[in-house]
């Protein structure tokens, strides 16, 4: 870090290839669009050096370029916005989180359900379908494990909008995929090491465990 | 359990609720928990996921454009070093030239200013040696010439004035 700031290319070289696919990562899963992540992870890298005199060194460097990943990819949001998206009122969270979250769980292990194509094909379809600002929270928390007041900090907003931002994401995520753990294919049945449907059907074991 | 109940759950999934208990053993709690849990490791692998299957080759390409970039912006000569030097510490210099400033502002205003001295009555009137006894020039040796010392009083005080002329020479000897 030390050797980057002073200039030296190497050094700044070691850092884009220790964290360029997690910036990526972030950014792809705020913008849900390849080329546009590219660019955002590639215009961190450049403002990031541009301004490396200015990193104090007080927190990480890639605590540092995820929030310059973070700041470019909410511009992005905001210049490229094509549809309004329609959020509820985020004022009133405890009256719209009246319909709670589902106790419902895949079993098995998550990492493995995460080979089958289906099961990755169904969280795209629910990421693009959050809208911007719930994505974006969902994201930061999932991927980064920020704090409320650190992602307050980033989207500029309050403590208690983010709160309710986060519980609609997950909320809506889970009912997105639904469907998956109702109705789950043969193969993730195989992928979560369930071999007997009925069994997998059945409350407090494989793909439906905790359904009440 | 309320929707209520679900957000603080969920504030306790994330470790927002500090130290505060929460009841887990309320119908669905645990469940609620562990679905939270997971959509958290599906959401972040599907990402990391997603990072991952892009080539390295569209990173290189990356990198290649950085260092373009980073090559654009770098500046080319003594001047524009300097330049690109006053840029990035402005903020120092100008709190270098403040300080400097405040420094010497504190200086002027502990100063004694132009305060007038008083010499007390008693006060012996002391004058350098050379103006009490200036030496009075009669006459003036002078190798190789003859000098001429001449000692005028006029209004302006005393002046000595001495003139030399130099002896005379044959040539050739």
């Amino acid at each position: 870090m030390l050797a980057a700031r002073k200039g030296d290319r190497d050094a700044f070289r070691t850092l884009f290839e220790r964290h360029h696919r997690r910036a990526y990562a972030l950014a792809f899963g705020v913008l849900r669009h390849q080329d546009d992540a590219m660019d955002v992870v590639q215009d961190a890298f450049i403002k990031a050096h541009k301004y490396l005199d200015k990193f104090e060194g007080n927190s990480s460097f890639y605590t540092w370029l995820y929030r310059i990943v973070m700041n470019l990819a909410i511009d992005h949001l905001r210049k490229h916005r094509r549809v309004k998206p329609v959020e509820l009122d985020e004022t009133r969270l405890e009256e719209s989180a009246d319909e709670g979250l589902l106790p419902k769980v895949l079993g098995g292990n998550p990492g493995r359900a995460l080979q089958d194509k289906e099961i990755r094909i169904r969280i795209d379809a629910a990421l693009d379908e959050l809208s911007e600002n719930h994505r974006a929270v969902l994201v930061m928390r999932e991927l980064e494990g920020l704090s409320y007041e650190e992602m307050a900090e980033a989207m500029a907003c309050s403590k208690g909008t983010i709160m309710s931002r986060l519980f609609h994401a997950r909320k809506n995520m889970q009912k997105r995929l639904l469907d998956l753990i109702d109705h789950p294919s043969k193969e993730l049945l195989e992928e979560l090491g369930v071999n007997d449907p009925e069994e997998a059907a059945a409350p407090g074991t494989g793909a439906a465990r905790g359904r009440t | 359990m309320s929707g209520k109940d679900d957000i603080e759950l969920m504030q306790h999934v994330d470790g927002e609720l500090g130290t505060l208990e929460l009841d887990l053993d309320k119908e669905g709690a645990r469940e609620k928990v562990e679905s939270l849990k997971q959509m958290s490791e599906l959401v972040r692998g599907h990402l990391e996921m997603s990072a991952d299957a892009i080539p390295d080759r569209r990173f290189e390409a990356m990198w290649r454009e950085v260092s373009r970039s980073i090559d654009v912006d770098a500046p080319v000569g003594v001047l524009a070093r300097i330049r690109s030097w006053f840029e990035r510490h402005r903020g120092h210099v100008f709190t270098g030239i403040a300080s400097a400033g405040a420094v010497a502002a504190i200086a002027i205003m502990l100063r004694s200013g132009d305060k007038e001295v008083v010499a007390p009555n008693n006060a012996i009137d002391v004058q350098p040696a050379a103006l009490r006894a200036p030496p009075v020039i009669e006459d003036l040796e002078t190798p190789g010439g003859n000098s001429t010392v001449l000692n005028i009083e006029d209004d302006d005080g005393h002046t000595t004035v001495i003139v030399v002329t130099p002896a005379d020479t044959v040539e050739g000897i």
